[in-house]
């Protein structure tokens, strides 16, 4: 299965959509908690008060399909002192006051709710910046460029040196003296250059099949777990509907979260590395054998698919939306993102990314490849060049 | 010079107009397949956030490509050198005269060709990737990096809190009539 980064990009809209939702039930529900405390709560502050009860009323906290009606939770206690009544000379105004408060309360609790959107605005745009670096690249148009590298390249190079349609093969034997020696002597410059490119491409291949399986595992682990969250964050939503109040239990759903390193890993173990061709030249079938091991598992990459995949435990300790947040945006950069860049890296340096398996060696080297790479290879001091065309 | 030749003289110009321009043609070729190919790897590499490891690649195989485009530049010139020693031949040595002179192949009136060399392939391990349209109907499409490096977690909670503690700030709670009693 492909990765299709849009239906990744609609989930952390979801997330952000409906965890500002989530946020805003508990903005919301915070505010009237806080203003029904305001007044002082349910003890009279003194001798000689009178309460004024009033219940909560036109309060919603407007979730779509999960709406929220917290009134029958709320019931604010005004405390008026006996003077203040006996001497108005219109107590009515002072129900008004309280009214009027009930009112801004309600409103209140709203913009407290819509201030949840707030608060997750951009969410969604973080999500996608953290893992901008494993989600923009296709593996499949890698697997396919790996492919032609192996076809159109590394065997056509052993074709244009092994494939002889005019004698040139029997000029290099049979012509001896100082032409022909220096014929063949070029000859056999320009087949071992030729290998030692072969040879070149058969390591790019081998890099950029490694970090196919990179990419690729890791793009899928992420989808999965990003619908899990979306899952984690209905079900509190569920839990919240429809009368409140918050829910006080983590979701019974773990979330869904890869084990990037094992995946990574396993597939490397299979690429296994590019063995030793001491003389290339000579062994030009060892260089197409190895580039057709790397084809094939290229072949292979797209497999690794679905929820069948090594994962990692993660729990939510609490419901609220700051704990899935931290989980959400923890495991997105720890898991994935740096566990992604850790896998990169490891091919320049060479370096184990398992520390429960410290003695393995990912696929490739490249410092160490470009080090023992001698280009350029042509032209050669040995060859014809401009100079002695004239 | 005679006692240099063990070669038909006709299966040097054949080499030199036929099996090296041949040659040359089918390396140009691999040239421009991987030309498409490297294309292909460094838009990928980009959307990968260019990672060390691939651009270590992409050097490598901007070398192969600068390799093949020498490689067909020097079997253009060992076509025109092998050339002129068939002249060399053809002048100095008798037998190498009467063989020219008995030949009636369709290639005894042509010069070797140079086959025209691969466009340069660039730098395509520098970071981010250009797709220019070899048409020139269109501007270059640029393809920037992915970002290697986000912005940590903590920080973008940080910008969250923020927001959310200036929200309820501004919101405030409703004027208490009872204040006034207390």
């Amino acid at each position: 299965m492909s990765f299709d980064y849009f239906e990744l990009s609609a989930e952390f809209d979801k997330i952000e959509e409906k965890l500002g939702y989530l946020k805003g039930n508990e903005l919301a529900w915070e505010y009237l908690v806080a203003a029904r405390d305001q007044l002082g709560g349910m003890a009279a502050p003194g001798d000689g008060y009178m309460p004024s009860e009033w219940w909560l009323e036109d309060c919603k906290f407007p979730v779509p399909g999960h709406e929220v009606d917290p009134t029958r939770w709320f019931q604010f206690t005004f405390w008026i002192p006996f003077d203040t009544i006996h001497d108005s000379p219109d107590p009515s105004k002072l129900g008004a006051a309280n009214a009027k408060y009930m009112k801004d309360v309600a409103a209140g609790a709203l913009q407290a709710w819509h201030n949840g959107a707030s608060w997750a605005s951009g969410l969604a745009s973080y999500c996608r910046q953290v893992s901008d670096s494993f989600t923009r690249a296709d593996a499949t148009a890698i697997c396919s460029a790996l492919e032609d590298l192996h076809t159109y390249v590394t065997s056509d190079f052993s074709v244009n040196v092994l494939d002889d349609p005019y004698g040139i093969e029997t000029i290099r034997t049979q012509w001896t003296g100082k032409s022909g020696t220096s014929f063949n002597t070029f000859y056999a410059n320009y087949d071992g250059q030729i290998a030692q490119m072969a040879w070149a491409s058969v390591q790019v291949a081998q890099t950029f099949a490694a970090a196919a399986h990179v990419i690729h595992g890791t793009q899928q682990g992420v989808l999965e777990f990003a619908k899990s969250i979306v899952k984690i964050i209905d079900q509190q939503l569920e839990a919240w509907a429809p009368i409140g109040p918050p829910p006080r239990d983590a979701p019974e759903t773990p979330p869904w979260v890869a084990d990037v390193t094992k995946i990574v890993t396993s597939g490397w173990k299979v690429l296994g590395h590019v063995p030793v061709v001491k003389d290339v030249k000579s062994q030009f079938d060892a260089v197409i054998s190895a580039g057709t091991d790397v084809s094939n598992f290229v072949k292979t990459i797209a497999d690794v698919t679905g929820t069948d995949l090594p994962t990692l435990s993660r729990t939510l300790d609490a419901a609220d939306s700051d704990e899935i947040y931290k989980l959400l945006t923890d495991t997105l950069y720890d898991d994935y993102q740096q566990k992604y860049v850790a896998a990169m890296d490891a091919l320049q340096t060479g370096t184990s990314i398992d520390p429960g398996d410290s003695g393995y060696q990912p696929p490739i080297n490249t410092s160490d490849v470009l080090d023992d790479m001698p280009p350029p290879w042509f032209p050669r001091d040995d060859m014809p060049n401009e100079e002695s065309m004239r | 010079m005679s006692d240099e030749i063990y070669v038909p003289i006709v299966k040097i110009y054949t080499a030199a107009r036929q099996g090296i321009p041949d040659q040359a043609e089918e390396l140009a070729l691999i040239g421009g397949r991987l030309q498409s190919i490297v294309t292909t790897l460094d838009v990928q590499t980009a959307k990968a956030g260019d990672p060390p490891a691939l651009r270590d690649a992409l050097t490598i195989a901007g070398n192969i490509h600068d390799g093949i485009r020498r490689g067909v530049t020097t079997l253009n010139h060992a076509a025109f050198a092998l050339e002129a020693t068939g002249d060399d031949y053809v002048q100095s040595d008798t037998q190498a005269r009467d063989e020219f002179n008995q030949w009636h192949g369709a290639l005894k009136g042509i010069e070797p060709t140079r086959t025209t060399v691969p466009g340069d392939v660039g730098s395509p391990e520098s970071p981010g990737a250009v797709l220019i349209d070899p048409t020139g109907h269109s501007y270059p499409h640029v393809i920037y990096s992915s970002d290697y490096d986000p912005e940590a977690p903590s920080e973008d909670k940080s910008d969250r809190d923020e927001t959310a503690d200036e929200d309820k700030s501004d919101l405030g709670l409703p004027y208490d009539p009872t204040a006034q009693y207390r």
